[in-house]
């Protein structure tokens, strides 16, 4: 397994020529194995059995001349066979008694023969091998005479089997020459057809793999690798038509989920798209807009819960009601039904939602409208309707109520305008009846008509003034109240030029109001201010505003009133005090209280007799409520 | 006696009283002087009261109720003479037991036909 698994990591070249070598190796190594093995004791075998018969044509020529004694022919005959056969080293033979009879080695023999130990072979003659030293002899021996005279012995040269081998060796070789040219010839041509084309086509692959689809094969031939090239760059080809299909649909993908992202994004709906594991992926302008909430804020449905519904009871609730009814929508297949929610937003206003959408695969698609003016609308509505009978009644009481005070009002100046009416008609009537008797009681009534007269314009003035006061536009604008009183003060004082009066006014008090009737309102109550201080040896008068109240105040020396009158004060024609001593209309206060009320103020007295009055003042910053006069 | 603040009308009133024969006539200024005089003086009650509506201090129509409710001044005649012609005030006036109801200034002719009625 480890062999294969290296095997199939080395490359196709290396593997071809592992397996050629391999396989030449293993020829060789065979072809030796034979020779060895085969070939060689073959050989040995042959070259004994030619001793053999050698010896025995031999042994039948030698037991004469040994018999006859003639010993040195023998000896000659063994000479010149010696010399004749090539492969025949020498011949000798060896008598029962160890001499040796005759012998082929001329005038010395090697004493070693002499003692040679040989085994017997199967056909009867004696084998022995002499291998040392310059010699390779395979030594046959036979008997002579049934061994009486001794055994003749042949010595084969073993050197000619060395030789015979390494001829067939030679001839192997050549072989196996052809064999290797051959295998490279073989390699060559699989190198030149199979093996580069791959690997070119290997190599291709690779870089196309890579992205360089402009890469093509090279390989030009009709067999099947040039097939197998062809449909390679064939299929290079459809796979770059097919990325650039690929590539040109995902550029319109990504345009048209472009387009549809700016849709989203400009969209005056506020929208949502949130994960099924609720990761909240995308919130658009507008709801960020609505909401206040970065998407940084609420990056899940998680963290959105606890911020839009920080209310716990209430959160549990709206929870429930969203997670339902989009399991509803998901398991139905159909919209996310419409349902109201109160979120509140990061500034902490809370606004009616009705949220709906649809879930997409697996996101859900959210919308919210804002329906808290709506609501608030419909709340609105409701509440009027039930308090609108209410109200009905409560303005037809408000109207009776003014219709009262109209008419006591009317009353009351009809009784004002009457009074010195009255009495010009009954002076008159006296100027009449007394003009001839008595012309110093003449004198004394016309001089009463006159006054009598003065105080009819007065009353007229003061009430055209009144009803001007309703009719008067109003324009709230900052005044300098300081500077006004200092003004007033200043053309009160030069009407009356015999008198000293202090006046303390503080500086730089301001209020919101409308410029001429504030006027009117500060000229009354200084002209007040002025006519109750008329007896009083020290006469002061201040105006200011009161640090802990915020109300505005001017405060006289003077006679001051009852706190027990306090009620009637600031009703038309009520006079606390003895007409002839303080000349007046008798509705300067009544006017200064509907001033001050048309400024959605306050105005009230504190006064005990001979010790003074303030009259103290409110003015509301706003004037959504404007009285009718 | 007359209750009425404004100077010009006691004058008037006074002369008209006097060509009508009425010459003890006592005056007061305003309410309060007059239950003073009339309820706690001592001094004896006049004949006729003639009073003013509108006055300091305390409203004639206080007057003339309080005048009714004490023993002493509970048939006290009064004659109501006023610049208002309110008929609230006139209603309360004739349920309070006016003899009259009259609006300034006082006429002779008139002060005669009531004098004579009585």
């Amino acid at each position: 397994m480890r062999k294969a698994a290296i095997m199939s990591t080395l490359n196709l070249r290396t593997k071809i020529l592992l397996i050629v070598l391999g396989i030449s190796i293993a020829a060789v190594a065979a072809m030796v194995m034979i020779v060895n093995f085969l070939i060689e004791p073959r050989l040995e075998e042959k070259l004994q059995k030619r001793g053999a018969s050698i010896a025995h044509a031999i042994s039948t020529q030698c037991i004469n001349p040994i018999l006859t004694r003639n010993l040195l022919q023998l000896d000659l005959f063994f000479h010149e066979f010696d010399e004749a056969e090539k492969d025949v080293k020498y011949l000798f033979v060896l008598a029962p008694d160890g001499s040796v009879t005759a012998h082929s080695f001329g005038r010395e023999f090697p004493v070693d023969l002499k003692t040679l130990s040989f085994k017997l072979s199967p056909e009867g003659f004696g084998i022995a091998r002499i291998r040392d030293a310059g010699r390779d002899i395979i030594d046959i021996s036979v008997p002579l005479l049934e061994g009486n005279l001794g055994r003749l012995h042949v010595g084969m040269a073993a050197a000619s089997i060395k030789s015979d081998v390494n001829e067939i060796l030679e001839s192997f070789g050549g072989i196996v020459i052809l064999f290797a040219l051959s295998s490279l010839l073989i390699l060559y041509f699989m190198e030149k057809w199979v093996i580069k084309p791959i690997l070119e086509i290997k190599a291709v692959s690779v870089r196309v793999g890579n992205g360089e689809l402009g890469e093509r094969v090279t390989v030009r031939s009709g067999d099947e690798i040039g097939v197998l090239a062809d449909e390679f760059n064939r299929m290079i080809d459809s796979f770059k038509k097919s990325r650039e299909v690929i590539f040109h649909e995902k550029k319109l993908l990504a345009r048209s989920e472009e387009r549809f992202r700016t849709i989203i994004e400009m969209s005056p709906i506020s929208m949502a798209i949130i994960s099924m594991d609720g990761t909240i992926d995308y919130i658009n302008r507008r709801t960020v807009e609505t909401f206040g909430y970065l998407p940084e804020d609420i990056p899940d449905m998680a963290r959105m819960y606890v911020v839009a519904f920080p209310d716990e009871a209430y959160r549990s609730v709206a929870m429930a009601q969203y997670v339902d009814l989009v399991e509803k929508a998901i398991a139905g297949n159909r919209e996310i039904e419409r349902s109201e929610y109160r979120v509140t937003c990061k500034d902490g206003t809370i606004k009616t939602m009705v949220i709906f959408g649809v879930p997409v695969g697996d996101k859900v698609f959210l919308m919210f409208e804002d329906i808290t003016t709506r609501k608030l609308a419909e709340e609105e509505i409701v509440r009027l309707n039930s308090n609108l009978e209410g109200l009905v009644a409560q303005r037809t009481e408000e109207l009776s109520r003014i219709n009262r005070d109209l008419a006591s009002f009317c009353y009351a100046i009809s009784h004002e305008l009457r009074a010195p009416v009255g009495r010009i008609k009954g002076l008159s009537q006296a100027l009449q009846e007394e003009w001839a008797e008595n012309p110093a009681a003449a004198e004394y009534c016309a001089q009463r008509i006159e006054v009598a007269s003065s105080e009819l314009q007065q009353v007229i003035n003061s009430v055209l003034q009144l009803s001007r006061l309703s009719q008067s536009s109003f324009v709230p604008q900052l005044l300098n109240l300081s500077v006004l009183v200092r003004e007033i003060a200043g053309s009160l004082l030069s009407e009356t030029p015999d008198r000293q009066v202090d006046i303390i006014i503080a500086d730089d008090i301001t209020a919101r109001g409308d410029s001429s009737l504030m006027r009117l309102c500060l000229e009354n109550l200084l002209g007040n201010a002025m006519k109750y201080t008329v007896h009083q040896p020290s006469p002061r008068i201040e105006f200011g505003r009161d640090g802990a109240s915020g109300a505005f105040f001017i405060r006289d020396n003077g006679i001051g009133f009852d706190m027990a009158h306090a009620d009637h004060l600031f009703e038309p024609f009520i006079r606390l005090h003895l007409e002839e001593e303080y000349s007046g209309s008798g509705i300067g206060l009544a006017t200064v209280q509907r001033i001050i009320e048309r400024h959605s103020g306050k105005i009230w007295a504190e006064s005990s007799p001979g010790h003074g009055a303030a009259f103290h003042f409110t003015l509301a910053p706003s004037y959504g409520v404007i009285h009718d006069v | 006696m007359l209750v009425e603040d404004n100077i010009d009308d006691q004058f008037l009133t006074k002369r008209t009283l006097r060509k009508a024969g009425i010459n003890s006539i006592s005056v007061a200024g305003d309410g309060q002087e007059a239950l003073n005089i009339l309820l706690t003086s001592g001094e004896p009650l006049p004949e006729l009261l003639i009073l003013d509506l509108r006055l300091p201090k305390i409203h004639g129509l206080k007057v003339f109720a309080e005048l009714r409710r004490q023993e002493r001044t509970k048939a006290l005649p009064v004659l109501i003479l006023t610049s208002s012609d309110d008929p609230e005030d006139r209603e309360t006036c004739f349920k309070l037991g006016a003899i009259a109801y009259l609006i300034k200034p006082l006429e002779l002719n008139e002060l005669k036909r009531l004098l004579s009625r009585s």
